[in-house]
């Protein structure tokens, strides 16, 4: 884009107000762009829209009470923030939990990584125009629901995750069930890589685009596959394990720069395609495992729970490290409890990163960055 | 053929100075049967009134056949109205002479019996002329209607009608007066009740015709008081004491055999018009008004209302077509997208154009207050009659066009354009900066592809020597090695760079910018609401059919039946029965496939049925020999394959930046375009003479680039088939998991 001439250099400004009601600013979160005709200058997020106090609300209810308003934090995936708050008050409060329960856990935040990626990838393409991608995983997204609903009875909030367990225990005919889905979706990731992922006019499109480097994503503290895009390989579950990760095989997806540049778009685009391929591998081995714990063991419920102290748990949610912190002072309620999301950091270098974009590009970037407007407000 | 012509005329232009040939000019360019063709003369050169006759004399071409380009001579029965303007009619005896649509190029001659000498005017043999006869059409349909019309206006006006017959034309009906006191010798009494009947009518001079235009109620009975004030001055025929049974001999010294011909003498500015009618053996003069004869105004009217009549039958099936066409689109990406699409209106949803357009009409209609209301409710107009005048040069089938325009294409081009002012316009006045930048682009967009669409069309034109829509369908053939697609490599890269330009210039994916919705939110039309928007949206699709219909026509023969000429496709009629034999089959897939649909419980058989009823009626209209209703169907088929093909490359691929979309056009396309026009200019120059070499190469074209291309593209897709579901049963889809 260099070759571009920029706005400012013109001394003609349009400011364009895009969003907080615009089709693609995935939720509501506005953007100021100043552009001269189609190329900006800059970009600015406003955020604040979606603000619901959750984290004031988690100090006004009881530890189990505050679990449906997780749910909340992201509810793209809303299974990763059950787990991010759970394990969290589980360490205040030094509780075990059993084995079962943790490879439930890792089979609904791996199913829910992919349902969220599903609607990451699905909207990215369909930001770009290409629209047929969308439905495409917007169905496996479906399937995803129908077994989170049979798990939990619900298909966006789950409420799933307890603190010391799981709500539910999975079936045997549910295990079958998550077995098909792994079976039907592998060769479905390579349909929409056919499909989608090396169209040319879409690489064209996303190839060198908003290239965000290993420095510059560390520096604004970018985490999950928007960091491992960029080449850092850095993964919660592999350098941080939680749950029962250690004895799941799984490789992490790190940007390799394959139509380009390392860190740009595309490759935030497929590390997340290649993530599914992963997500799915560890679903498989966690159904298999999960056979030799004992059924029926899959909450340890705690009698008591006054902790007091303090914990903080990463979770690798499905936009990164999702870390929860939460202060007890021996009551029943937190004294505090703090999330923090992968969207709010990401949300930071839109505005670097848009200098010099066009406006179609700018909102191939947010796509990219897959922000979903709850996770940066909460 | 027509490029070396050409060049040659341009070569004379530019020559010494030769002397002045007898025979200047020939006018006009393209004849119908009843025109006159006009020769002038250097002042002078025809003896005024003598014994004339016109030659026309070097290549007669028929446009179906570009083989059948051959070397002939043609007389027509002419005459000299001064020394320096000889005229001939073009009448059914010379269309019989010439059986059919012609082009002619050669030289004219004149040739002059004089003192019993025969003279021989030639135009120059630099100077040669084109002439073009026009075939059948609805445009002449309607011509012949208005003719027809003022011939009769001008006879009533006379007070009389003509009848041919063997012997010449015949007086008949003569309009005279009411005889009061030859009705009183006859019947020595006035009726005692005021009454006439008929057979005293006719004794009082009354004729036929006008006792049945007195006679209002149609009891054979008029009162004498009606007879009276009827027309009571007798025609101007019956005073210049013509009678009935006269033979018309000639009219302002010309001999006249049609009352076509009788009528046309009254084109001219003078105050009578001297006629000779052969009475008993004997000639006779009369002289005839001409002064306050019917005027020619309301014909033109006439033409031009039944030119509209012509246009609403053409762009009556627009609407539902529009609808047709959304109604699919969705359906289909409701398959590509593994939904099922819209089914609830009307059988199987093929009504649910109908539900959107009407809730469309009954929403609020919005102009934003701060816009621009005068531009703002302009624009849609301008998008609507920018497209739908296309319709007018679109050869549907070789009847069904409006205006076969001699200037076809640059027609089509240029009533396009207004599209692109409309989306400016709507952007602009909008008042809203999604709506201006939206426009921005699409004033980018369309401007720029514009140049490539019009090079790739010209190279068309350059191919067959014509901008007429009809005479380039004519130039191809039926089968694919006949189409101009195959006729030359850069054919073959002209059809692709029309078709993507004309994607781009309708807003198509993957050049849908001006109203990307995930960057523009609507684009140009954001702030439009109701009707208004209702509006774009229709030519949208509209426009599907129109870029179908120009490649269709262009490059891929058109209405063109394989094996059969356009003369077989004339002489097969219209409404015959095998036609209506074709209708009923059509009818009877669909109807058949709606029964079964409902007795076995799968009513998406209705679907199939529609596009079912296509190759079985062009089937059997083919071997039922129904050619005009097939050629017709043919070219419907050919552009519904098209549309599909738009449908399924806007489900399909993602969108383009708006630089990558200008690079692609201005280095890409531009000039390969170009190379293209100046190749096929040199192709032509260098193959005219050589139809084997034409041959040859249209095959390998076709046997290379149709045949290859189109089994590499199924072999692509029988793999990616067998990679997703078919064959490979251990990595089988499972799309039905859970039900």
């Amino acid at each position: 884009m260099s070759e571009l001439i920029f706005a400012y250099d013109s001394g003609e400004e349009m400011t364009l107000n895009m969003g907080p009601q615009h089709p693609s600013t995935h939720g509501v979160i506005r953007f100021i762009v100043k552009t001269d005709g189609e190329i900006m200058s800059e970009a600015e997020p406003d955020v604040g829209y979606l603000h619901r106090s959750i984290e004031n609300i988690a100090e006004k209810c009881t530890y189990e009470g505050f679990m449906p308003y997780t749910d909340r934090v992201d509810y793209v995936a809303a299974m990763t923030a059950n787990h991010a708050w759970a394990a969290a008050v589980e360490k205040l409060a030094d509780l075990a939990v059993p084995p079962r329960a943790e490879y439930l856990r890792m089979i609904t935040d791996e199913l829910g990584r992919i349902s969220s990626h599903c609607i990451a990838l699905g909207a990215m393409a369909m930001d770009i125009g290409a629209i047929t991608p969308f439905p495409y995983a917007l169905r496996e997204r479906e399937y995803c629901n129908d077994l989170f609903e049979e798990l939990c009875g619900a298909r966006l909030t789950f409420n799933y995750h307890r603190i010391g367990g799981v709500g539910w225990d999975m079936t045997d005919a549910w295990r079958d069930k998550a077995l098909r889905f792994c079976d039907h979706f592998e060769p479905v990731v390579d349909e929409f890589d056919r499909l989608i992922t090396h169209n040319e006019i879409f690489i064209k499109r996303l190839a060198n685009l908003a290239v965000i480097s290993g420095d510059e994503a560390k520096s604004y503290g970018l985490v999950g596959p928007n960091l491992r895009a960029s080449g850092i390989d850095f993964d919660v579950r592999r350098d941080h394990p939680y749950s029962m990760y250690t004895k799941t095989k799984f490789e992490v997806p790190v940007g390799r720069g394959r139509m380009g540049t390392v860190g740009d778009s595309w490759d935030r685009f497929w590390v997340r395609v290649e993530e599914w391929r992963q997500s799915v591998r560890i679903v498989r081995q966690c159904l298999e495992q999960i056979q030799d714990t004992p059924k029926g063991e899959f909450w340890n419920k705690p009698k008591r729970l006054k902790p007091k102290g303090d914990a903080l748990a990463r979770i690798e949610a499905a936009r990164g490290e999702m870390a929860c912190y939460v202060v007890g002072d021996g009551g029943t309620n937190a004294y505090r409890a703090r999330f923090r999301t992968g969207s709010f950091n990401a949300m930071g270098i839109i505005r670097l990163k848009s200098r010099g974009l066009m406006v179609a590009d700018l909102v191939a970037l947010i796509a990219s960055l897959d922000i979903v407007a709850p996770e940066i407000d909460r | 053929m027509r490029g070396g012509w050409s060049l040659l005329i341009l070569l004379a232009g530019c020559g010494g100075a030769a002397p002045p040939a007898p025979v200047r000019d020939v006018r006009p360019d393209a004849l119908n049967v009843g025109d006159k063709l006009v020769v002038e003369g250097t002042p002078g050169a025809f003896a005024a009134s003598a014994p004339t006759k016109v030659v026309l004399d070097g290549y007669w071409v028929r446009p179906a056949k570009r083989a059948h380009t051959e070397l002939g001579r043609l007389e027509l029965d002419g005459r000299a109205v001064t020394s320096e303007l000889v005229l001939a009619d073009i009448d059914d005896q010379a269309e019989a002479k010439l059986g059919g649509h012609l082009e002619f190029s050669g030289r004219v001659h004149v040739v002059q019996t004089v003192a019993g000498q025969a003279r021989d005017l030639a135009s120059s043999s630099k100077v040669l002329v084109r002439l073009d006869l026009l075939p059948r059409s609805l445009h002449r349909f309607a011509f012949e209607l208005v003719k027809q019309h003022k011939e009769s206006r001008l006879l009533d006006w006379l007070g009389l009608s003509l009848a041919p017959t063997p012997q010449g034309l015949m007086v008949r009906n003569l309009r005279t007066e009411f005889k009061w006191g030859a009705f009183m010798d006859k019947y020595d009494r006035p009726p005692l009740d005021n009454k006439i009947t008929l057979a005293e009518a006719r004794a009082g001079g009354l004729s036929d015709q006008d006792f049945r235009a007195i006679d209002r109620n149609h009891d054979q009975v008029i009162t004498r008081h009606e007879a009276e004030a009827y027309e009571h001055a007798a025609g101007f025929a019956a005073q210049a004491d013509l009678r009935e049974g006269d033979l018309v001999v000639s009219v302002d010294g010309v001999p006249v055999r049609t009352a076509d011909a009788f009528a046309a003498a009254w084109e001219k500015d003078t105050a009578t018009v001297p006629i000779v009618v052969a009475r008993g053996g004997q000639q006779i003069p009369a002289v005839l008004p001409r002064h306050g004869a019917p005027a020619d105004l309301p014909d033109g009217f006439l033409l031009g209302g039944l030119l509209i009549a012509v246009g609403l039958l053409v762009l009556l099936p627009v609407g539902p077509m529009a609808g047709f066409i959304v109604v699919w689109e969705r359906k289909v990406s409701g398959r590509m997208q593994s939904r099922i699409g819209p089914n609830r209106v009307g059988p199987q949803g093929w009504l649910q154009w109908l539900a959107d357009g009407i809730k469309l009409i009954i929403k609020e209609d919005l102009v934003p207050a701060e816009a621009d209301p005068i531009l703002f409710k302009l624009s849609p107009f301008l998008a609507f009659i920018g497209l739908f005048l296309t319709f007018v040069v679109l050869p549907i089938s070789q009847y069904l066009q409006v205006a076969d325009l001699n200037i076809g294409l640059l027609y089509l081009l240029s009533v396009t354009s207004l599209v692109v002012v409309s989306i400016i316009m709507g952007g602009w006045a909008s008042n809203s900066k999604w709506a201006l930048l939206g426009g921005m682009r699409s004033a980018a967009q369309i401007i720029s592809y514009e140049l490539p669409a019009s090079v790739a069309l010209l190279t068309v034109a350059t191919m067959t020597g014509s901008l007429s829509m009809q005479t380039i369908v004519r130039n191809q053939g039926g089968a694919p090695w006949h189409w101009n697609l195959f006729k030359s490599p850069m054919a073959f890269a002209c059809f692709f760079i029309y078709f993507i330009s004309a994607l781009a210039e309708g807003n198509r994916t993957p050049f849908d910018l001006p109203e990307a919705e995930s960057e523009l939110v609507s684009g140009y039309n954001t702030e439009y609401s109701g009707f208004r928007f209702g509006i774009f949206p229709m030519v949208e699709w509209v426009n599907l059919f129109v870029i179908s219909a120009v490649a269709t026509t262009l490059f891929l023969g058109g209405w063109y039946l394989p094996h059969i000429s356009p003369q077989q496709v004339e002489a097969s009629g219209l409404l015959t029965q095998a036609s209506l034999i074709v209708l009923v089959i059509g009818i009877g897939v669909f109807v058949a496939t709606f029964l079964l649909g409902s007795i076995v419980g799968k009513p998406e058989l209705l679907t199939m049925g529609i596009f079912l009823a296509l190759p079985v009626m062009l089937i059997f209209g083919y071997a039922l020999g129904a050619y005009q209703v097939t050629s017709l169907l043919m070219f419907v088929a050919k552009v519904t394959t098209l549309v599909f093909v738009i449908i399924w490359i806007r489900w399909t691929l993602p969108r383009f930046r708006v630089d990558q979309m200008m690079n692609l056009c201005w280095k890409y396309l531009i000039p390969l375009s170009f190379a293209c026009f100046v190749a096929t200019t040199a192709w032509v120059w260098a193959t005219e003479r050589q139809p084997l070499v034409q041959a040859g190469v249209a095959w390998i074209m076709f046997l290379v680039f149709g045949v290859g291309l189109l089994a590499l593209f199924s072999a692509k897709v029988l793999r990616n088939l067998r990679k997703v579901r078919l064959l490979n049963v251990d990595k089988q889809v499972d799309f039905n998991l859970f039900y």
